[in-house]
């Protein structure tokens, strides 16, 4: 007893002689349970209790119903709503709308009273003139029913038909603050009241009014055929039987008595209890796989730093010896320093955890776009956090405590220690392991389910990482014998990071794990936006844009309607199309499909293939047209179109001057024709143009949009611009097709960004542990005449050493479980992140040298030899 | 009486084959209670290797070692280390106490190591300090301390609790000659109060402290001369 407190004095006092490293230690550990302890914090406060869930959803009424779409259907949902499907064997004698509000209302038995929300889809004008479309809420939200579930921010609840309550995204939408007015499209004016917050969006763009203030459907809104919800006061709780009785009705419902003493999950129709299951075992894998990847990066680092800490202490501990210390004391000594400093860190990452999970509360509330609940901290959850972060201290002084218990105490008395060199043998379970991990990744890649290879793949994944872990002393020790073609410099520090594997192999190891990991990852994302860009469908040739008619237009207004969209965008012609027949966009009687047959089609990847994104039949249209079309002007095309031929842009799509075009109808019946065509090179999104005389044939021609040619990539504003000019034809859509969007390069930088933390970390310690162990070196140095510069070039190459054997390494690693996972994936090649790899295996190495080489000091020191 | 160290012909070899380093080639050596014994030779000459061997700090290749009539050589380690913490003391040149401990700690050390109730530990460190005239540095560290007094502190720590072996190797070789006759003096008078000391030493001078001189060259024990030896004698014999 007396024994082990004088070890861990020991410990205790030499954490304290030590502050640079004991702070370094500290933070290691802190920082990963800082962000355990606010990421649980958070997690736990954005899941509701379900207090907090019923006043949200249900204000202070006793149940919320809302109909199925199909009123005939039964619902399937779980005890909040939060998940509900329908089943469709109803009886047929329902009518298939969705009930009303009153007819609800009449299911439930007991009603005292009930309030209604009802949803219309409106649009206004902005303080810059331009439109803006958002929902409008017909719900008394300050009834106190309602109580809960918005919140009023500021102002008075409206009271007459022209007022109304706007969320604060809405408001900021629109310009407006409570007092001001806005303008619906249609000119009719509206007088804002009230800042509001729904708790459960808070970018919802919502306005909210009395009974019967919505706008009239036309001109100003559009039916979102959102059902209404009932918000119920009832005289007797609704149970849980009567809610599946009123799903059976079609209906869905939410019963605070249900939310509140939720029913057994046996009670709960379609709780898949294996799904659930797997649910929780695939969140418990991804936590274990981050938290493990963080414990293991740390007990690396901080490892590392032990054994600086162990060896800086050596002569100590040998008087401990000395003193009659046996090995295990001087054990616990080394031990005691990681307890010691991992739990403090611990401690200290708990706390500051907490206070950052309070400070980021309202940060993430914006983020999640929703109010988090109470403040939910776990004490339970906070201690097994904090027992992990004391336990990784722990483990990372593991292998320097048993080296320092196995060290020589006569050597290093005499300051001999260190010199020793250890043979060099590869360790074969760690080429078993690689081995295994490769063979298990390969049979993930075979298998055939996804989750089945997932496992695989993870596992195998994992047991390459080990074994490479386990063979790096081994590597680090092979490249001692490349360096000897290099310049002394790189020589010393090559050889000396071989000499000295101890503390060496951690450094290239938490390298080696934090950059595989991010390579695995980086590949995974090139790769898939690769793949995205390859199989993309553009709806039209990429950069243009086009107007689609919603509702028939006024057919004088066209020209001056194209004028002003071409206006606003960077146009170089816009022509008018129409489309062969009737558009089914707008005439419900319109059901026939006119296409174009290609016998054979010689589509790759990319090409559009014959689809018709933009109309449901061939387009019609002049030279203009086909001009606006294909981007330029085309003689031989124009000059067939004059001669009255269809122009076809599928590839295979005519045979000896001729197109087969096929006209079916609703039953799916076809008939086929023969139209004289030419055969223009493929164009996403357009099947075929007609001139006008063809589509005669056809049952002539009625419009489809605007097509706008343009001479680069239209900005945001532009297209919004162009939007806003389409106003008042609130029937008319602009789209713009930008192309594929480009990969998640905020996630690839925030990976590169991680990576080169531990890196420069990871050879910032392994430089501090070679200065530690080479001072008589330096001294020897120094002696024989090198300059003082000589040190810093040193310090330099050793963390180059150190940081790109880890970078290439993890390279290496990081590609078997992308390899495995990608090739599995149909239709995905596997692309190299060059950039990124460049970066980390010559740009963060380099930069780890010259940080490395800037806070070292150049002055050789002068060290005792030993008599 | 019976001797507090023994050593019976005892050999250390480093190494094999060609690249065997003979350290110490079968020296013995008894040193009674009361006893001083200096040893004096060369750099190389194996003396520092036979006060590890001594106390159990390194084995012997050959030959027999014996503290207080127990032989070393069979003991596993755990025994050699417990028989550090109670029998033997060391002393070295410099840097001879924990960094991380106070002068007290430092002397209780060697109890505390070996179970000695912490409150106990201290008395008999404070107990030994006085003895060594040192009692008012027990709460200094040791960097608070000159290099003179740290030795004192050291030799407090080898004669802690019932130790009466101490092996000193060149215990005044970073002080200065009149703070390191001041050391010398202070282990004759703990030899003088019944402990048993082996001091390597450089210096003709030095030897003059104690009663019998053994000198080694190559590992072997080349002389030994009784108490008092000429001093140009003792210079002579030094290649
Ligand atoms: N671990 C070792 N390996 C090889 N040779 C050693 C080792 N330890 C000591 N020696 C050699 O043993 C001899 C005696 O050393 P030492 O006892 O330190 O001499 P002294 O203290 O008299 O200067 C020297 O030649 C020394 O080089
Ligand atoms: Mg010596």
């Amino acid at each position: 007893m007396s024994a082990l407190r004088a070890c861990l004095r020991i410990a205790r006092r030499d954490a304290r002689r030590a502050p640079g490293r004991s702070a370094l230690v500290l933070a290691m550990i802190a920082l990963p349970v800082i962000g355990m302890t606010s990421a649980d914090i958070l997690f736990r406060s954005a899941q509701l209790d379900p207090k907090e869930t019923v006043s949200r959803d249900l204000g202070t009424a006793d149940a919320v119903l809302t109909s199925a779409f199909d009123s005939r259907q039964t619902v399937v949902q779980n005890v909040d709503a939060s998940s509900v499907g329908t089943t469709s064997d109803g009886p047929s004698t329902r009518p298939t709308r969705p009930r009303t509000a009153a007819e609800l209302a009449g299911l439930v038995p007991d009603v005292e009273r009930y309030i209604v929300e009802h949803v219309t889809l409106t649009s206004a004008i902005t303080h810059t003139g331009g439109q803006h479309e958002f929902q409008w809420h017909e719900f008394p939200y300050g009834d106190p029913l309602a109580t809960g579930t918005y919140r009023q921010l500021e102002g008075h609840a409206p009271q007459t038909a022209g007022e109304v309550a706007v969320t604060e995204a809405l408001a900021k939408s629109l310009g407006v603050r409570v007092g001001e007015s806005f303008q619906l499209t249609s000119g009719t004016t509206v007088r804002v009241t009230a800042i509001v917050l729904d708790p459960h969006s808070l970018r919802a763009q919502t306005a909210l009014g009395i009974a019967g203030s919505a706008p009239p459907v036309k001109p100003d809104a559009r039916d979102t055929g959102l059902p209404d919800r009932v918000f119920l006061r009832t005289r007797t709780p609704v149970t849980w039987p009567e809610v599946l009785g009123l799903n059976a009705h079609g209906v869905i419902a939410v019963s605070r008595q249900a939310v509140l003493n939720p029913p057994p999950n046996s009670e709960v129709p379609g709780y898949d209890a294996a799904y659930q299951r797997s649910v929780r075992l695939a969140i418990a894998g991804v936590i274990l796989l981050i938290v493990g990847l963080a414990t293991l990066e740390v007990v690396l680092l901080a490892g590392a730093a032990f054994a600086v800490g162990a060896r800086r202490q050596a002569r100590a501990l040998a008087l401990v010896s000395v003193a009659g210390g046996e090995p295990r004391h001087v054990r616990r000594i080394v031990l005691a320093a990681g307890l010691l400093l991992g739990t403090a860190g611990a401690a200290l990452g708990a706390v500051l955890g907490t206070v950052a999970a309070a400070l980021a509360r309202s940060w993430f509330e914006q983020k999640q776009g929703k109010l988090l609940g109470h403040f939910d901290l776990r004490p339970l959850e906070i201690l097994a956090v904090l027992a992990l972060g004391a336990g990784t201290g722990l483990l990372a002084a593991v292998v320097p405590a048993r080296g320092a218990a196995r060290s020589d105490v006569v050597a290093v008395l005499a300051g001999r220690a260190g010199t020793r060199t250890t043979p060099l043998r590869i360790p074969a379970l760690g080429v078993v392991l690689v081995g295994v991990g490769i063979f298990l990744a390969g049979v993930g890649e075979a298998a055939q389910s996804a989750l089945g290879s997932a496992k695989w793949i993870l596992a195998g994944t994992a047991l390459v990482q080990i074994g490479a872990l386990i063979l790096t002393p081994a590597i680090v020790g092979l490249s001692g014998r490349l360096g000897r073609r290099l310049p002394l410099t790189p020589r010393l520090a090559v050889r000396d990071a071989a000499r000295h594997r101890g503390r060496t192999a951690p450094a290239v190891g938490a390298v080696m794990a934090a950059v595989a990991g991010s390579t695995a990852l980086a590949v995974y994302l090139v790769s898939d936006a690769a793949h995205t860009k390859r199989f993309y469908l553009p709806s039209t040739r990429v950069g243009t844009a086009y107007v689609q008619f919603a509702e028939r237009p006024d057919l004088r207004a066209l020209p001056e309607l194209r004028d002003a969209v071409a206006r606003e965008l960077p146009t170089r012609s816009a022509a008018l199309v129409g489309v062969v027949g009737c558009n089914s966009a707008f005439d419900d009687r319109c059901t026939d499909y006119i296409s174009v047959v290609v016998p054979s089609p010689t589509c790759d990847a990319g090409s559009s293939c014959g689809s018709s994104a933009i109309a449901s039949a061939p387009l019609v249209g002049d030279k203009d047209t086909l001009r606006a079309l294909i981007g330029h002007r085309d003689g031989r095309l124009e000059t067939a179109l004059a001669a009255g031929k269809a122009i076809v842009f599928v590839p295979g799509g005519t045979a000896q001057g001729k197109a087969t075009i096929e006209r079916s109808d609703a039953n799916g019946e076809g008939r086929q024709s023969t139209v004289p065509a030419v055969e223009a090179p493929d164009l996403p999104g357009v099947q075929a143009l007609f001139p006008t005389a063809l589509a005669a044939r056809f049952g002539g021609s009625t419009p489809s949009g605007i097509f706008i040619d343009t001479t680069r990539m239209p900005s945001q504003g532009e297209e919004d611009r162009a939007r806003a000019a389409l106003a008042g034809h609130s029937a008319a859509f602009l789209n713009v097709e930008r192309g594929p969007q480009p990969p998640h390069s905020g996630i690839l930088l925030a990976l590169l960004l991680g990576t080169t933390i531990v890196t420069l970390g990871a050879a910032g310690i392994a430089t501090g542990l070679a200065a530690a162990d080479g001072r008589a070196d330096m001294a020897t140095l120094s002696a024989i005449g090198a300059a003082p510069r000589t040190r810093r070039r040193l310090a330099g190459a050793q963390a180059l050493t150190v940081a790109a054997l880890g970078t290439v390494l993890g390279v290496a690693v990081g590609f078997v479980p992308a390899i495995a996972y990608i090739h599995r994936l149909p239709g995905y090649s596997i692309q190299v992140p060059w950039s990124t790899l460049l970066t980390l295996v010559v740009a963060v190495p380099l930069s780890a040298a010259v940080l490395a080489m800037g806070v070292t000091r150049s002055r050789l020191p002068l060290v005792r030899r030993a008599a | 009486m019976n001797p507090v160290l023994e050593l019976r012909n005892v050999s250390r070899v480093h190494g094999q084959g060609d690249a065997a380093v003979h350290a110490l080639r079968g020296v013995s050596l008894t040193v009674q209670p009361g006893e001083l014994v200096a040893v004096m030779g060369p750099s190389g000459s194996g003396k520092s290797t036979l006060l590890t061997i001594a106390g159990g700090l390194d084995a012997a290749t050959e030959g027999a070692v014996l503290v207080e009539g127990v032989e070393l050589g069979p003991l596993p380690a755990k025994a050699r280390a417990a028989l550090r913490r109670r029998a033997v003391g060391y002393v070295f040149q410099d840097l001879n106490l924990v960094p991380a401990l106070t002068a007290a700690e430092n002397v209780a050390l060697p109890r505390e190591l070996d179970g000695v109730p912490g409150r106990q530990a201290r008395a008999d460190a404070l107990a030994v300090l006085a003895e060594v005239d040192v009692l008012e540095l027990a709460d200094r560290f040791p960097d608070e301390m000159s290099g003179g007094q740290q030795q004192r502190v050291a030799i407090a720590r080898a004669l802690v609790g019932e130790r009466r072996l101490v092996l000193a190797d060149e215990p005044t070789g970073a002080l200065d000659s009149v703070t390191g006759e001041a050391v010398l003096r202070l282990l004759r008078s703990r030899c003088d109060a019944g402990a048993a000391g082996v001091l390597v030493t450089h210096e003709a001078r030095h030897a003059g402290w104690a009663d019998r001189v053994v000198f080694l060259r190559d590992g072997i024990v080349v002389d030994e001369t009784g108490p008092s030896p000429q001093p140009e004698q003792l210079l002579g014999s030094r290649s």
